[in-house]
């Protein structure tokens, strides 16, 4: 099943680069491609909410890239857009390809559609290694007063 | 293949081009800036905010002259026009609206106001005196109601607050910082 679109650009970017870069760049020979707003990489202040208070905080400079693009192909035509943490802005640009393409139900639908899963099966392995190194961490207290009881 | 191919208006050196051209007939007030090498036929108007808006500024189109398209590549922040840092207006309807004026403490937080006029050589001639002009220079805007150079002067009466303007017809632009007395018309 295909899973929502706001989950298809951090899917395909964690998919085999090799694979997502040569369709994308295959979709992109046989389809025009304009941009809707400019390219744009650089640094971008990423804002926190602290637990205690609630008040808002800077955590650091994080890269950030986004891209906004028109597709259109003989089979049809969408917008495509990505925005990720990440300093490739050639990287981000073919996930908005593919993103737009895959929207228009282009003929590589299917393919984009399995780099989309193989992506997820990557995402979910790491945070199935996230989440056992985080269960290392765990540590149960015992209150004197229960050994006590 | 990589990354987009962008209109030329909007690449990063057309913006240092444009920046420097600006800059330099900002610094002489009434002298004239050739901008039609860089348009690849968008209006000067269009080129200017090109240069001096992104996403931490603020721009008002009142008269609502940029297209959905522009305002997606200007990248910018729209805002009402008494709160907006740029203003695009046409010089041929007079303004109905105060702008930002900055403050003592603050004036550069006064509006650039980018005025588009018919020609900046065809019109009555205006008197221009002050910071960067030797003795006197003038300038001759086409289609520019006299109701922009009477809001001007009480805009700009309490120096250092004020407004700066840019007249711009297709090709060309000028520039009246807050400092030019101007006379005329």
């Amino acid at each position: 099943m295909r899973p929502e679109r706001e989950h298809w650009a951090c899917a395909l970017a964690a998919a085999d680069a090799d694979a997502v870069a040569a369709l994308a760049d295959r979709i992109r020979r046989r389809a025009t491609i304009a941009p809707l707003a400019p390219p744009r990489e650089g640094l971008m202040l990423m804002q926190m909410r602290e637990s205690v208070t609630g008040s808002l905080f800077h955590l650091g400079e994080i890269p950030m890239a986004r891209v906004h693009l028109r597709l259109t192909a003989p089979e049809g035509a969408a917008e495509g857009g990505a925005a990720l943490m990440s300093g490739d802005l050639a990287l981000v640009t073919r996930l908005a390809i593919l993103d737009a393409a895959l929207s228009a139900e282009l003929p590589e639908a299917p393919e984009i559609e399995a780099l989309i899963a193989e992506g997820m099966a990557v995402q979910a392995e790491i945070r199935a290694q996230r989440a056992l190194a985080l269960d290392r961490t765990r540590v149960d207290f015992q209150l004197l007063s229960e050994d006590d009881a | 293949m990589s990354v987009l191919e962008l209109p030329r208006l909007w690449r990063p050196e057309t913006h240092q081009a444009l920046f420097r051209r600006i800059l330099d007939v900002a610094a002489r007030p009434g002298q004239i800036a050739d901008l039609s090498d860089l348009l690849d036929d968008r209006p000067a108007a269009l080129a200017a905010l090109a240069t001096f808006c992104d996403n931490t500024q603020t721009l008002a189109d009142p008269t609502g002259a940029l297209s959905d398209a522009d305002l997606a590549f200007l990248d910018v922040r729209t805002a009402p026009v008494e709160q907006a840092g740029f203003i695009l207006a046409r010089g041929a309807d007079a303004p109905r609206f105060t702008p930002r004026l900055g403050t003592l403490d603050a004036p550069e937080g006064g509006a650039l106001i980018v005025v588009m006029v018919d020609s900046l050589t065809d019109g009555p001639p205006l008197t221009l005196t002050g910071p960067g002009i030797a003795a006197q220079t003038v300038l001759s805007p086409g289609g520019l109601v006299p109701a922009w150079l009477d809001a001007r002067a009480g805009w700009c009466a309490d120096f250092p607050m004020g407004v700066d303007l840019v007249l711009a017809d297709q090709t060309r632009l000028a520039v009246l910082p807050r400092t030019a007395k101007i006379k005329g018309a």
